[in-house]
């Protein structure tokens, strides 16, 4: 591992663990830088997040885990750092980082293991390109968090919170009965039995 | 409830346009004239103005407050720049004031302004927005009951496409900053872009922890786009007061491509993902409050597909700035849900960025 490689005095051969250079995405990214595809990088991101329970030691958070991701950066950017800026909640493993290269491309860092142990791990990387951008974080769902994503040790939640006045709603059929009764409230409801007897009949003739 | 009479001094700000949209659907208030001293925007404001047939239009905000000293409230609505002298013209006619980000990013005017406003006896409100989105106001309630114990860390980004590509007067140093102020020394760019146009992050924060911060340090990256004359990426972090670390990308990241049709790159136009840990839970929200996509050839970006909100819920009146401000002359509420301190303590960060990005260093809030 990479903490274990820095302080490493012997003199056998060995590859050091820097996993982040291994994702897929950072190869995606770093291909893209290389052929030109995308333009001139110009920026990245990381988000990595990891329950508690699959937190590291503090070295290995440090010097394995953040070292990994800002080799990974650097192995896209093909540049060397000029700068490197951490804020860390003290004492734990969460923190942001701000680094940049010579190239004038730029890194930020989120690395925080301090979610709730119902949340999976997260690792979500951006790539900025003056004429485009490669990114694994998704447009909308898993995780992305549209809407309001509430975890703790018990569960997580996907809820709805549709207006400033009313309730929230869990998931999409409370928030589906929740526009209802709201519009029933506001008279806004459609009115009267509609085709429900028609649809009725033809799910039974279904059968 | 009462109908009141607003003007509007100015259109430069990008959202302008926008409120004047929302303001006419609320049936609170009645635009009775506008003004626009430059060329190309005094063309915009006619056009989508053009169905409100008793409208006045001026080329000097200070000839329409003198001909419309007896409306109830003014809307500026400038470029940032023109927001202070409009403030004390307003102040002298005695208007109810509604001002649109970012209030200066001239500390002195900031403070001046709050100055005059603490002794003045009208009402004066500002632009920031996201407290009346129902999913982060929902975020803030559950946060401030406790349901996720004491904040650990606050991660939340406001990243969009380039308003400069539809609003050119955006990309002027000199009127988004009020200075040319190069970014870093002997650079090209100056300050007054990505975050000039985005305060939000700040006043997000502070109304969500109630903290002040207290270190920033901030990067830019080199422009994505090499043609503008301000930043068009930044990342920003450091400490809240109470010692909790914070980062903010306000960036222009999501690309769209240059020519007169919008035609979307990145499928998304704006990114705002809040991120708060606790010491007993995790929340997080979006500023899409659920989305879908969409593509189509009669859709913006024809033939691309985007990410758009569904149709929301009908909010109350109240629920909206303006609805806020109205109710402010209703005598229903004493203080704007946004008002100058507020934007002053968000300009105070972002000149705090602007400032360690020029030095390399993290800069301390006193």
């Amino acid at each position: 591992m990479p903490h274990e490689a820095v302080d490493y005095k012997g003199n056998e051969d060995f590859c050091v663990a820097l996993y982040w250079r291994y994702f897929p995405i950072i190869r995606k990214a770093r291909n893209y830088k290389l052929n030109g595809k995308c333009g001139t990088l110009c920026s990245m991101r990381f988000s990595a997040s990891r329950p508690a329970k699959n937190a590291l030691p503090e070295k290995e958070f440090l010097y394995s885990h953040l070292l990994s991701i800002l080799d990974a950066a650097q192995f896209v950017a093909e540049s060397s750092y000029v700068s490197l800026t951490i804020s860390r909640l003290e004492g734990k493993n969460n923190l942001f980082a701000l680094a940049m290269f010579e190239n004038g491309v730029s890194v930020e860092i989120e690395l925080n293991e301090m979610l709730p142990d119902s949340m999976p791990d997260i690792a979500f990387f951006w790539a900025n390109f003056d004429g485009g951008c490669v990114t694994n974080q998704p447009l909308i769902g898993y995780l992305n968090y549209e809407g309001l994503l509430q975890a703790d040790g018990n569960g997580m939640q996907m809820i709805c919170k549709d207006s400033i006045q009313g309730e929230a709603a869990v998931g999409p059929y409370a928030w589906m009965k929740q526009r209802f009764e709201l519009d029933v409230k506001r008279g806004d409801a459609f009115a009267g039995i509609l085709n429900t007897r028609e649809l009725a009949e033809l799910i039974a003739r279904s059968l | 409830m009462k109908r009141y009479k607003i003007i509007v001094a100015g259109s430069g700000c990008p959202h302008t346009p926008l409120f004047l949209r929302r303001i006419r659907d609320m049936r609170r208030w009645e635009i009775v004239a506008a003004s626009e001293s430059d060329d190309r925007l005094f063309g915009v404001v006619q056009k989508s103005t053009s169905d409100l047939p008793d409208i006045k239009l001026y080329r000097d905000y200070k000839e329409m407050f003198k001909r419309h000293s007896d409306v109830d409230a003014v809307l500026i609505g400038s470029d940032n720049i023109y927001h202070f002298p409009m403030f004390l013209a307003a102040v002298e006619h005695k208007f109810n004031i509604f001002m649109m980000k970012v209030i200066s990013m001239n500390e002195d005017e900031c403070r001046e302004m709050i100055r005059i406003k603490n002794s003045y006896d009208r009402h004066v409100a500002c632009e920031l927005e996201l407290h009346f989105r129902p999913q982060l106001a929902e975020a803030r309630r559950r946060i401030v009951a406790g349901e996720i114990g004491e904040i650990q860390s606050i991660y939340l980004t406001n990243v969009s496409l380039n308003p400069i590509d539809l609003f050119p007067n955006w990309g002027d140093p000199l009127l988004s900053y009020g200075s040319r102020v190069p970014i870093r020394p002997n650079s090209k760019f100056c300050r007054g872009g990505a975050i000039t146009d985005h305060p939000h992050p700040y006043d997000l924060i502070r109304w969500i922890t109630g903290r002040e911060f207290a270190t920033v340090s901030a990067v830019s990256a080199r422009n994505q786009r090499q043609d503008l004359a301000v930043e068009d990426h930044a990342a920003i972090m450091g400490k809240l007061d109470n010692g909790v670390p914070f980062f903010v990308n306000p960036s222009y990241t999501n690309l769209v491509e240059p020519g007169e049709q919008l035609r979307f790159i990145w499928p998304k136009v704006l990114e705002c993902n809040l991120k708060v840990t606790g010491t007993k839970g995790y929340i997080s929200a979006d500023f899409f409050n659920h989305a879908c996509t969409t593509c189509g050839k009669n859709f913006d970006s024809p033939d691309r597909a985007l990410v758009e909100d569904v149709p929301s819920a009908r909010e109350e009146i109240d629920d909206s700035l303006m609805g806020a401000f109205a109710a402010m002359l209703d005598g229903r509420r004493t203080t704007p849900e946004t008002g100058l301190e507020e934007s002053y303590q968000a300009v105070r960060v972002m000149n705090a960025a602007y400032d360690s990005i020029y030095s390399g260093k993290e800069i301390v809030l006193k």
